[in-house]
């Protein structure tokens, strides 16, 4: 039986007196891929930072792997993350920023390894272009490979299908069910419907900083 | 070896966020001490800052400028590389993240009190030792500051220091950065203390944060 890898209690936030999240419950099992859907601004993208521990709840708890986030530890264990607002170094090359991020996360992959990686989210390692001369899509890809470095058991993706093209949606979902039969948790977010009902087991439905639905999508 | 790539890492970061403000305000101060040094008054002149006497309010306006130009440069870089940058690296400690964001700005001060320090005639380096010290302690605060507030209302907040200092002889601490009342029984303990103080409550308080720029 899936445990409960995360759970989400009653948390609201408010940013200068706006309320952006209004007491939002739900659980995560192990192994699953969750679906938050919403319109941009609905709350989804506060609610992967809530998690992480990027952003402290006004109420409410939030328990990644056993421990409040925000109490227990700072930030939530074990868990990676691909959003966009956090980028990453411009002036360096793909392979570079993975390297900088290996090491000041104090994990130990191999050259091979990253290479690897790269070649996983469809990018050529030994493109010596700077992350500025790439595409939209392409910065996309490497973002996604950056939330796979740490082998982490839950991966959050944060609207990981923008900019990419159909083909670019079809390895994106190929990716997610690959990383599900790694044994990880997946948490994904897009407005794009079809994509979340392709690659989603569960969907939170969210609008106006409340999940108003659930879908399940299990097979 | 992981602490100087954090370092290399968060400079480029830094430096290309500061780079027009360093070249515009750095040359302008620049340009000011030089034309300052052609019409005789040097560097030690310019940061005399002023006693003031009653009925007769000075605003020395080029110690101003001197002592907030570090300010101006500095700008909301630490808050921007703090909030948008740290996430990326979080499992740095929060401790050695914030320190090399500190040093970072610090090279900046150092920079600037060097550069009045070898353009001076009057090189007294216990003056600019102070200053140095000066400057780095209420850059402390001034990053300090910047996690929890707009870096504009950071920089405005430094700016009524500025001007508490200038029409306060007795002011604490700031008034060391004034040549004119180095020499005298400043209270700078009380000033170090409130601000050390000011320091340790923000550090406690950044476990708070959110890290949304």
């Amino acid at each position: 039986m899936n445990k409960n890898i995360i759970e989400v209690e009653n948390v609201t936030k408010q940013f200068k007196k706006k309320s952006v999240l209004n007491g939002i419950s739900f659980s995560v099992q192990s192994n699953k891929i969750y679906g938050f859907k919403g319109p941009n601004g609905s709350g989804k993208t506060v609610t992967f930072k809530t998690i992480l521990g990027f952003v402290k709840p006004s109420s409410g708890t939030v328990k990644v792997n056993g421990k409040y986030v925000r109490k227990d530890v700072m930030f939530a264990p074990n868990t990676s993350f691909a959003i966009a607002e956090y980028g990453l170094l411009e002036d360096k090359t793909g392979i570079e920023n993975l390297q900088l991020l290996d090491i000041l996360n104090k994990h130990h992959k191999d050259h091979q390894e990253l290479m690897s990686l790269l070649e996983r989210v469809g990018l050529d390692p030994k493109n010596t272009q700077k992350l500025k001369e790439y595409s939209l899509g392409m910065k996309q890809r490497l973002l996604i490979a950056s939330a796979l470095l740490n082998d982490d058991k839950i991966v959050i993706l944060d609207e990981p299908t923008n900019a990419l093209d159909e083909d670019g949606q079809i390895f994106l979902i190929d990716l997610i069910q690959d990383l599900k039969k790694e044994g990880k948790t997946i948490l994904v977010s897009s407005h794009d419907k079809e994509f979340l009902e392709k690659v989603a087991d569960h969907i939170f439905v969210f609008s106006n900083g409340k999940i108003v639905r659930e879908e399940d999508n299990e097979e | 070896m992981n602490n100087l790539l954090l370092i290399k890492r968060n400079a480029t970061l830094f430096f290309h966020d500061i780079r027009w403000r360093f070249g515009i305000i750095y040359l302008s101060m620049l340009m000011l001490i030089l034309l300052r040094k052609w019409q005789q008054l040097s560097v030690i002149n310019m940061l005399n800052g002023v006693v003031q006497i009653p009925g007769n309010f000075q605003f020395p306006l080029e110690w101003f400028f001197l002592v907030i130009s570090s300010f101006l440069i500095i700008g909301g870089a630490p808050r921007r590389l703090f909030l948008k940058e740290y996430p990326m690296v979080h499992e740095v400690s929060l401790k050695l993240y914030i320190s090399s964001i500190m040093l970072l700005a610090v090279i900046v001060d150092t920079v600037i009190v060097i550069t009045w320090y070898l353009i001076s005639e009057n090189r007294d380096s216990l003056f600019f030792i102070t200053v140095w010290l000066v400057l780095g302690t209420l850059t402390t605060l001034f990053i300090n500051i910047q996690f929890f507030i707009n870096p504009l209302f950071d920089l405005l907040f430094v700016i009524v220091l500025c001007i508490l200092t200038i029409s306060i002889n007795s002011f604490p601490f700031i008034s060391l950065l004034m040549y004119s009342r180095w020499h005298s029984n400043i209270s700078w303990p009380l000033g170090l203390i409130v601000i050390v103080v000011v320091d340790v409550v923000l550090s406690i308080c950044i476990k708070k944060i959110d890290f949304v720029a």
